[in-house]
């Protein structure tokens, strides 16, 4: 085998593993926010949302965590939640760009369809 | 419509993906086809990433996923730089370029990442400094190096500016004291975190993927040692009780481990030690310029204790082992099921003169000083051959004569195939 063609070998077999493992698992990613691990996430989330609604640069890029009581994500809040203010910024301006360039994402909904698209499951 | 707690898990699904594609075609030409295969399969399947960074810890995930790809650059420009592959001034600029973005956006995710990185940071200025006084690479390695900081200061730079410009410096700095004594509790030892995040490294690749990995992909030499290799670092630092719960639900697993290196290097006998007994010591094996040797203890009702460490002589030189050798779980209450010993050695040497000795037993009994004085007029071959007591005063065994060629010493020297279920049979090697 080729250096080209092992590297296509290679590159496909890592493709179809990652397919399979996100298809395996697309029962965990449809599910919502339920331990504390994916908290974590929620209060991405929780940010997006008020970045949108804000404004991310009105904001400076500062997540909103301790801020945004009227999210019903809000309901994923742990302990910390006051004292979010020391972790770098990407990962959360990442998913904020992702939301606003997917088109069929959820972040032009109503109030009243997040009320009851999404409400915590704690 | 795509709710924003499913889009994140998939964001990070796809971020995962496409670090591993790019680590792969990066890591290609520097580990071969298999083990960079097996690596990133373990990347993909493993638990940290199929289910704690993508479904939390979101900043956590692509902090990790471009420092992936980072590793994956660096080690292939350095392969590159030792096979003297030709390159341009664009080259270059692209090189440096790539290492400071790929900091940047590393750490500008999360702030393990700017812990991670300088550990690189200091190998890539030593070598630039080492490069340069022989006039090698063209300070590459300091550029890099240079650009790495830079890429992680402006990350961290733009962090802080952020904050302070919204919330004022002493909210900020306050919130940083908060998180960090929050996150590191009363315990102010770096070892003790270290343990931490040891233990939770433990849980995060199970047992039994890395046996599914070793019969997907373990056809060739490479692919076993690295394979075994793996296995028995994940139960070497386990505790008793995980190692004793490994051998209890996956039997057949360690089994099979031992199964395919009795297939790939079956050894044979050549002298029986009593304190050795039903400890079976397979072929050696090279690979990558390296030599393993694996030691199983399946058979026998009870587990025998092969005692903690043991000294390897090459030609009656003591030879280091790369990785430590162990035959006890980390706290010492339960006996490993196999141990792979790992020598990093000249190509040139040949597999007969490797001697394995159980530590702290270089001194004969008086009895035994006779056959020693016999051994050192040249008549020790034999009598290893006429009396296995005879090399039990050292407790040791010898293996046979076997290949030192990189690949393809699996092949037995001798046709007899060890009886691993006689008394005191032992010692083998792959010729």
């Amino acid at each position: 085998m080729t250096a080209p063609s092992r590297r296509r070998v290679l590159i496909g077999a890592l493709a179809l593993q990652s397919a399979g493992a996100d298809l395996l698992r697309w029962p965990l990613t449809r599910a919502p926010a339920r331990d504390a691990i994916e908290h974590e996430l929620a209060h991405t989330v929780v940010t997006s949302l008020n970045w949108q609604r804000e404004g991310a640069l009105a904001r400076h890029f500062v997540p909103s965590r301790s801020i945004d009581q009227s999210i019903p994500e809000w309901g994923y809040h742990d302990e910390l939640y006051r004292n979010y203010l020391a972790v770098p910024l990407f990962g959360f301006i990442l998913h904020y760009g992702v939301m606003r360039a997917v088109p069929w994402s959820s972040r032009s909904r109503s109030a009243s369809c997040w009320r009851r698209c999404s409400s915590p499951q704690r | 419509m795509v709710e924003p707690v499913p889009l994140g898990k998939l964001l990070a699904q796809v971020l995962v993906a496409a670090a591993v594609i790019a680590a792969g075609a990066l890591l290609l030409p520097v580990f071969s086809f298999r083990p960079t295969l097996a690596a990133l399969s373990l990347v993909i399947w493993g638990k940290p990433f199929y289910v704690w960074l993508v479904d939390g810890y979101f900043g956590t995930t692509p902090a990790l996923t471009f420092q992936l790809v980072l590793t994956a650059w660096l080690l292939s420009w350095v392969a590159a730089r030792a096979r003297g592959v030709p390159r341009t001034d664009r080259d270059r600029r692209r090189g440096v370029a790539i290492a400071g973005l790929l900091s940047l956006f590393a750490a500008f995710s999360e702030w393990i990442a700017v812990l991670a990185t300088p550990i690189t940071i200091p190998a890539f200025l030593v070598a630039g400094v080492a490069a340069e006084r022989r006039g090698l690479w063209r300070s590459d390695a300091l550029a890099i190096a240079a650009s790495m900081v830079a890429g992680t200061g402006l990350a961290v730079a733009a962090t802080v500016s952020l904050f302070v410009s919204k919330v004022g410096w002493r909210v900020y700095w306050a919130g940083l004291n908060e998180r960090v004594y929050v996150r590191s509790g009363e315990a102010t030892s770096l070892i003790a975190h270290s343990g931490v995040v040891f233990r939770q490294m433990q849980t995060g690749w199970p047992f039994g993927l890395i046996v599914a990995l070793l019969a997907a992909f373990a056809v060739d030499v490479d692919a076993l040692v690295a394979l075994s290799s793996a296995a028995y670092r994940r139960l070497a630092t386990s505790d008793g009780l995980m190692v004793d719960a490994m051998k209890r639900d996956h039997a057949d697993i360690v089994q099979a481990i031992v199964e395919r290196w009795r297939q790939v290097a079956p050894g044979n006998r050549e002298t029986v030690d009593p304190r050795f007994r039903r400890a079976t010591i397979l072929g050696v094996l090279g690979s990558q310029g390296r030599w393993y040797v694996l030691v199983d203890n399946l058979d026998g009702d009870a587990l025998p204790d092969l005692h903690d460490g043991i000294n390897v002589l090459l030609s009656d030189v003591q030879t280091p082992m790369t990785v430590g050798y162990a035959v006890r779980s980390r706290d010492g209450r339960s006996l490993l099921p196999f141990s792979v010993i790992e020598l990093e050695v000249d190509p040139r040497r040949h597999a007969a003169q490797l001697r394995l000795e159980r530590a702290g037993l270089q001194h004969a009994p008086v009895a035994d000083q006779s056959r020693q004085r016999a051994r050192r007029q040249g008549r020790r071959r034999e009598l290893n051959a006429r009396s296995p007591a005879a090399s039990s005063a050292r407790g040791a065994q010898r293996c046979a004569p076997a290949s030192a060629d990189r690949a393809r010493c699996a092949r037995p020297a001798r046709r007899a195939r060890p009886d691993r279920r006689a008394p005191g049979t032992s010692c083998a090697a792959g010729g």
